[in-house]
């Protein structure tokens, strides 16, 4: 026999052994993927029941009555609230840190300034 | 014989070929040859293209996200934070196969022990049909289909159906409205967005904030249960592009549980039911005396002595029985100096102006026609008409117009069209009045409440403005006095009006703690008070300080108690 016919009768073993485990490892991953879509609806599926489950346990009526039974707190009222200008600083701007400085000795400081909130209207 | 043959292969080899012959068959081998190569070499190119090299179809298929594989029958509706307010969930249906039935009188005591609502002997006559398929009860929750399951009976089976949940209940059920078995929307949202909410799987998102409208509705179920009465309504309305942010009406139902002998719960006073609003019309009527320049805010009227047209009697509730200024008449809600004022403009001006406002034609809000009342308005529209309606009486509006009409002249002047689905962009409106009017509008509401009988509306810190409503309900064809409709419309912060929020009671029974008044006054303005008080560190409106120059210059106005004589000059 010639060496090409060899070499021919070969390659088309080796064609056909490819093939297959292609065929096989694609019909693997039509399987895997098959089976993600799956899992995805599934998923999904819960993930809207628990959903409408969250909407329906935090609903007002729901959340007042277990924050009034099982919470120390009260609905926030108008001079609770104070305006973030209000703020006071803790320091005067002028002696503010800022990084890399050290701080001066504690004798050259100046006592710590008096923290007064604004008296909320 | 075989030499004899012509074409014999003797003969041949014996002749000697003809040169060239040989050649010629070598030449058409080699051409049909690589003709056959050239074919196989295209396939294998075109399959090397194909397989190997990257194709963009191919490079898409690796990168897509495979998500879209779930769907809902039907949308979801949200809130406007995001909050579910109606969804779809998966329900089992109970089936039967007769024909699988051993023992139909002990299969259906079993089923009746689970699910109680049904009647045995229904069940029987149902499990001893001749068919092989009956319905025994649709829609069992998780817990009732697992007990049918563990029955083990192979002639029980389950179909899995969808149905529509409502996570807020009864707090959202007239705007969202609900469906029928079949998942087709009956009513509110679920009915006018039917189609759109088939067809697409992206939620739908309302205006509404299901904080605020659970709050709405807890201060009005305490309001109808203090007094007694027989329904409410309030609405909360961004003053400054027409969002409708809460709306409840009482009685209600729930759109998870409905039943047919529940009416009145699915009637919607909002916008259903057209009322005659009473004084919180001399809003309108001021208004538009102030914007037409020919009269101003120091000019007054003489309201000592009641007005007959005809059979009818204008009279005060609390009569002064002098000259009032234009802020008197809203301060002491003067029918006379109401009615004055709309025959000095005339009442075609008159009819034009709350034309504008959207006061006389059915509101364009997003819901079935059938939920949406007409007004009520005289035709023709006479003078006489003209100074009733002055005072809010002789036309009936529902609440959501006379909320909307309110919000354009203290907004600035601008109307904006009522509406319930969420809009991020700024909404087109309609001038009305000028920003100059709407000022003193402003300025005359805040004073309503700081000095008038609003005064219990006035949630501390909000500076909130606004005029209460009395008006008494027709019985067997006559006014009755003891039947109200108490209300009060009213904004908040008044120097600079966010949301505008409206409240009416039906028939209100007086009680100790209102001293056994049932008007607007001491029904409507304190539930509106409680509501402002509420909600509007949840809509992030920040404490005013009355006392602030700034402030108190903003709700100044001047007011004569007499004629071109200043008598005070009151800050607020």
């Amino acid at each position: 026999m010639k060496c090409s016919t060899l070499i021919l009768m070969l390659m088309a073993v080796l064609a056909g052994v490819g093939l297959f485990t292609l065929k096989h490892e694609v019909s693997d991953l039509e399987d895997k993927l098959a089976n993600l879509r799956l899992a995805t609806k599934t998923h999904h599926q819960e993930i809207h029941v628990l959903k409408a489950e969250w909407a329906y346990l935090n609903r007002p009526t729901r959340l007042k009555d277990l924050g009034s039974r099982l919470l120390f707190l009260q609905p926030p009222e108008a001079n609770q609230t104070i305006d973030i200008k209000d703020i006071p600083y803790l320091t005067p701007p002028n002696q503010r840190l800022t990084i890399g400085n050290t701080v001066p000795p504690a004798a050259d400081r100046d006592p710590p300034p008096k923290i007064t909130f604004l008296r909320v209207p | 014989m075989i030499g004899r043959q012509p074409f014999s292969p003797l003969r041949t080899r014996r002749t000697p070929p003809v040169p060239g012959a040989v050649e010629i068959a070598r030449i058409r081998l080699m051409v049909a040859g690589s003709l056959a190569i050239a074919a196989f070499l295209l396939v294998a190119v075109r399959l090397t293209i194909v397989t190997v090299l990257p194709t963009p179809e191919a490079a898409r298929a690796g990168t897509q996200i495979e998500s879209s594989n779930f769907r809902v029958s039907r949308a979801d509706i949200l809130d406007r934070n995001g909050q579910l307010l109606a969804t779809n969930l998966d329900t089992f249906s109970l089936y039967a196969n007769p024909k699988l039935i051993q023992n139909p009188r002990l299969t259906a005591q079993n089923i009746v022990a689970i699910l109680p609502e049904l009647r045995e002997e229904t069940v029987v006559r149902q499990l001893k049909e001749k068919r092989d398929f009956v319905w025994i009860k649709r829609r069992l929750t998780p817990e009732q289909k697992y007990a049918i399951n563990k029955l083990g009976n192979p002639g029980l089976n389950f179909r899995t159906e969808e149905r529509r949940f409502y996570p807020a209940g009864e707090v959202t059920g007239h705007i969202v409205g609900f469906t029928n078995i079949d998942n087709r929307g009956l009513s509110g949202f679920e009915r006018k967005f039917d189609k759109d909410l088939t067809e697409s799987d992206t939620p739908l998102s309302l205006s509404i904030d299901l904080r605020v409208q659970h709050l709405m509705y807890q201060a009005l179920l305490t309001s109808l249960r203090r007094f007694k009465a027989r329904a409410a309504t309030g609405i909360v309305l961004d003053a400054n592009n027409g969002q409708v942010i809460s709306m409840v009406s009482l009685p209600d139902f729930n759109p998870n549980y409905l039943s047919s002998n529940n009416v009145k719960g699915l009637f919607n006073l909002a916008t259903q039911g057209v009322y005659e609003m009473g004084s919180t019309f001399k809003i309108f009527t001021i208004a538009m005396a102030l914007d037409s320049g020919e009269i101003t805010i120091q000019d007054g009227y003489d309201a000592s002595k009641p007005i007959r047209v005809g059979r009818f009697l204008i009279r005060d509730y609390r009569p002064k029985n002098r000259w009032l200024s234009i802020p008197e008449i809203l301060l002491h809600s003067s029918n006379i100096g109401s009615a004055k004022i709309a025959l000095d403009i005339g009442h075609h001006r008159q009819r034009d102006f709350l034309g504008k406002l959207g006061l006389l034609e059915r509101p364009t809000l997003e819901l079935d026609e059938q939920e949406l009342g007409s007004p009520i308005i005289p035709d023709p529209w006479r003078e006489v008409n003209a100074m009733t309606i002055a005072y809010g009486h002789g036309i009936a509006v529902s609440p959501i117009q006379i909320t909307s009409a309110v919000a354009a002249v203290i907004n600035g002047g601008i109307y904006y069209e009522p509406t319930l689905l969420l809009t991020r962009s700024t909404r087109r409106g309609q001038r009305i009045i000028s920003n100059k009017t709407s000022d003193k509008i402003r300025r005359l509401l805040r004073l309503v409440v700081s000095e008038g009988s609003g005064r219990k509306a006035d949630a501390k810190h909000y500076l909130v403005g606004g005029k209460t409503g009395t008006a008494e309900k027709v019985k067997d064809q006559a006014y009755n006095r003891k039947a109200l409709r108490s209300s009060f419309v009213g904004a908040f912060p008044m120097n600079k009006p966010k949301y505008v929020v409206f409240a009416m009671v039906d028939e209100p029974i007086g009680n100790k703690d209102s001293r056994g008044y049932a008007t607007g006054g001491w029904v409507a303005a304190p539930l509106v008070g409680k509501v402002i008080a509420q909600i509007a560190p949840l809509l992030g409106v920040k404490p005013i300080n009355y006392e602030s120059p700034k402030v108190r210059n903003q709700m100044a106005i001047g007011i004569r108690t007499k004629k071109l004589e200043k008598k005070h000059f009151a800050s607020f």
